[in-house]
């Protein structure tokens, strides 16, 4: 018992010594965490079929956000974050980071937009995800706590409403942090780097 | 659509005549150069601080323009206008959180203090809404940056392209209009 103590003491020291082990998170993490895997959304671009909100595979990541292409402000500053975040990551961890952008705008996002909007931010990992039915674009956005609305004002304006939160999902749907507006490159990168340890 | 901007211009058109007039003869350099129409207006002038707008992605057609602005006595910023070589629609937007409207508490530049999504509940969603004045305290520096202020360009006619640089006219409620040269990038400088 004593010798456990001690040991433990040991430890703690030691691992405090590390220094650079200990870093704390900047996204929220939920308890208890949010569950999104059992969405699933059309893909319309780089590939058609069912996404399933998770990670393809145990050692991945999948950063999810809802928005709309011609959203001027948040939605590119989250992304040149974003990107930045993600080319500063080992090229090793870099790969393993997908990218899921769920439009809130299907009727002016069409699979062209959304691809060559995506493919200017993120190359090739990405994913763009649009469905029509208003119905199911809410279904799909309840689990993550998203809202969401396109309106077209009495001049013909379309003014946008969306949640500019992004959100970092595991293989097993499970959110394991959120990342609320700002959220600095730097952070990304540190966070990403924390989670794709303790996913692998 | 273009109502807004030109109840805008209506209203300021003597000023910006006078505005336009001015600038004519101030080749000013806009990044970091003070260039007021002092002439036209008495004593205000508006010095500009970095200037530069986002790349816009293909096909997207909306994009923004983001300054930092220090009147030398208090005037606001009342108007922005853009060559339609541009964009069809320059406007000052402000991105705030949808429950904040209401109550007009907007998001401080720069400040993280808003919620947005930082705390355990549900997060708030935003939205975007045109000012028709922004204030701009004498020796105050105010900043369109992202998240806060921005020169939303709607409309555009081609994409901004990295480095390109473009021409927006401010229209300033006592120093006139001053012609900026906003350079394009991916992020802030």
């Amino acid at each position: 018992m004593r010798r456990s103590v001690v040991a433990l003491a040991v430890l703690l020291a030691l691992a405090g010594c590390g220094g650079s082990e200990p870093r704390t998170l900047t996204g929220i993490k939920r308890e208890p965490p949010l569950e999104v895997g059992s969405v699933v959304l059309p893909e319309v671009a780089p590939a058609a079929g069912d996404f399933a909100m998770k990670a393809s595979a145990p050692d991945r990541l999948l950063v999810t956000y809802f928005g709309y292409t011609n959203c001027p402000d948040l939605c590119p500053t989250t992304f040149a974050a974003l990107r930045k975040g993600i080319d500063e990551l080992d090229e090793a961890d870099a790969e393993r980071v997908d990218i899921a952008f769920v439009t809130v705008d299907p009727e002016r996002d069409t699979p062209e937009v959304l691809g060559g909007y995506l493919s200017s931010f993120f190359g090739e990992r990405w994913h763009a995800l649009r469905v029509e039915d208003e119905a199911a674009l809410v279904a799909a956005e309840a689990p993550f706590l998203v809202t969401s609305s396109v309106e077209t004002t009495f001049d013909g304006r379309i003014a946008v409403e969306h949640t500019a939160t992004t959100y970092i999902i595991d293989s097993a749907g499970t959110v394991v942090a959120e990342w609320g507006y700002p959220t600095k490159a730097e952070d990304m990168t540190g966070d990403l780097a924390q989670l794709l340890e303790e996913t692998s | 659509m273009k109502r807004s901007r030109s109840t805008i211009v209506r209203a300021l058109g003597v000023l910006a005549l006078v505005g336009l007039a001015v600038s004519c003869g101030s080749d000013a350099d806009e990044d970091t150069a003070s260039s007021g129409p002092a002439a036209a207006s008495g004593t205000v002038t508006v010095e500009t601080a970095d200037a530069w707008a986002r790349t816009s992605p293909a096909m997207v057609t909306a994009g923004a323009a983001y300054v930092t602005l220090t009147a030398s006595d208090d005037d606001a910023l009342i108007g922005v206008e853009v060559d339609a070589s541009i964009a069809g629609i320059a406007e000052v937007h402000e991105t705030v959180a949808v429950d904040s409207m209401e109550s007009d508490t907007t998001m401080a530049m720069g400040s993280e203090t808003t919620a947005m999504g930082s705390d355990e509940s549900a997060p708030t969603a935003m939205t975007m809404q045109p000012i028709d004045r922004l204030e701009l305290p004498g020796g105050e520096a105010v900043s369109l940056a992202p998240g806060g202020y921005h020169i939303m360009l709607m409309e555009l006619a081609k994409p901004l392209e990295l480095d390109q640089t473009l021409t927006i006219e401010l229209i300033f409620e006592k120093a006139g209009t001053l012609p900026v040269t906003f350079t394009v990038r991916d992020d802030a400088p």
